[in-house]
């Protein structure tokens, strides 16, 4: 139970970051669409009694409800990180050309 | 052979001690033609080279890598008119008498790159070096199925036309790989030729480590993944 509303005060924090953000127009819609589903099944899915969560694992192959839960959020993880790393070498290429033309201009 | 079609490219990277004699000796041997891209130092290496010789120069206002840095010179170079592009570390380990048989052959041989070999050539290599190199070589292979004697060796000759397909896209130590992978996914006929390393004090300090060849080669194959 307290692990449950421990859970339910990060997500509506989460939320209402979400809401600032889509007040400031700072996040695109995709990416506060995918997320407030994401959070919002995680929601539902930590209020739901426990019973019918293992039901929803055993159709997955996992004993546990909870386990999808946390195999969904490494997968999750990884994906991000590889995006972010992707993101990143893209970046590193970028700023290369750049202190590349400044030094092509600047040779004596 | 016109010397002056001759370019020599040289990354500079916190080697103000050697750059100056480096320059010389390549001046003695009659390269006048030289680019020295200094890579974000954080020694007065680039004044120096600046105020004391007559060479390009230029320099990257952040450190970027030695593969950076020596497309920037190959860049340059070509820019410049180049017809024959050498690499050329900054440390003095290198000898500048060794270009001139490393041009012969790829003009004689008509080779698009010609590499040189610390290995084909008697050179007192000490045994930790000697290790990582070996293991340098069997990694190339397995990665790109090109089968050298000496690999990150710095000391390369090719024609402006395979500077321009080149085009190092590896900023850091990682190119050296990625110029053989180069040449064999380009068809590039390339061969080695003997050269003389000078390893002293000062260039083994500045040499790769055991987990600096890790970080390559985990580069790499990631980078192989990606494509």
């Amino acid at each position: 139970m307290v692990i449950q509303i421990i859970a339910t005060i990060i997500i509506l924090i989460i939320f209402y970051q979400l809401v600032k953000k889509i007040i400031k127009d700072k996040a695109s819609l995709t990416r506060i669409i995918f997320w407030v589903l994401f959070w919002g099944i995680s929601l539902i899915i930590i209020w739901l009694p426990k019973e019918t969560i293992d039901n929803i694992g055993s159709i997955f192959g996992v004993g546990r409800g909870i386990d999808v839960l946390v195999y969904l959020s490494i997968i999750l993880l990884f994906y991000s990180n590889f995006k972010q790393t992707e993101k990143i070498d893209k970046l590193e290429k970028e700023i290369t050309k750049l202190v590349r033309e400044i030094a092509k201009l600047e040779r004596r | 052979m016109d010397i002056s079609q001759v370019y020599i490219t040289i990354p500079l990277y916190n080697d103000s001690k050697m750059i100056l004699k480096v320059i010389k000796s390549l001046n003695d041997n009659g390269y006048n033609n030289i680019v020295v891209v200094d890579d974000g130092s954080s020694d007065n290496g680039y004044e120096l080279v600046k105020n004391n010789t007559n060479v390009i120069i230029t320099k990257h206002i952040i450190n970027r890598g030695q593969g950076a840095a020596l497309q920037t010179a190959m860049e340059i170079a070509i820019n410049k008119g180049a017809k024959y592009i050498v690499h050329f570390d900054s440390d003095g380990q290198h000898n500048p008498k060794d270009i001139q048989p490393m041009l012969n052959t790829l003009i004689e041989g008509n080779y698009d790159i010609v590499l040189g070999s610390r290995f084909l050539k008697k050179n007192k290599i000490p045994l930790k070096k000697r290790i990582l190199l070996k293991g340098g070589i069997l990694f190339t292979y397995l990665f790109s199925h090109i089968w050298l004697t000496d690999v990150h060796n710095g000391i390369r000759v090719m024609t402006s036309e395979t500077a321009k397909k080149l085009n190092i896209q590896h900023d850091r130590f990682e190119h050296a790989s990625e110029i053989l992978d180069k040449i064999k996914i380009l068809n590039l006929k390339y061969t080695e030729v003997p050269v003389t390393i000078k390893y002293t004090k000062y260039s083994m300090s500045k040499g790769q480590s055991i987990s600096n060849s890790i970080n390559i080669a985990y580069k790499l194959i990631s980078s192989k993944i990606k494509e």
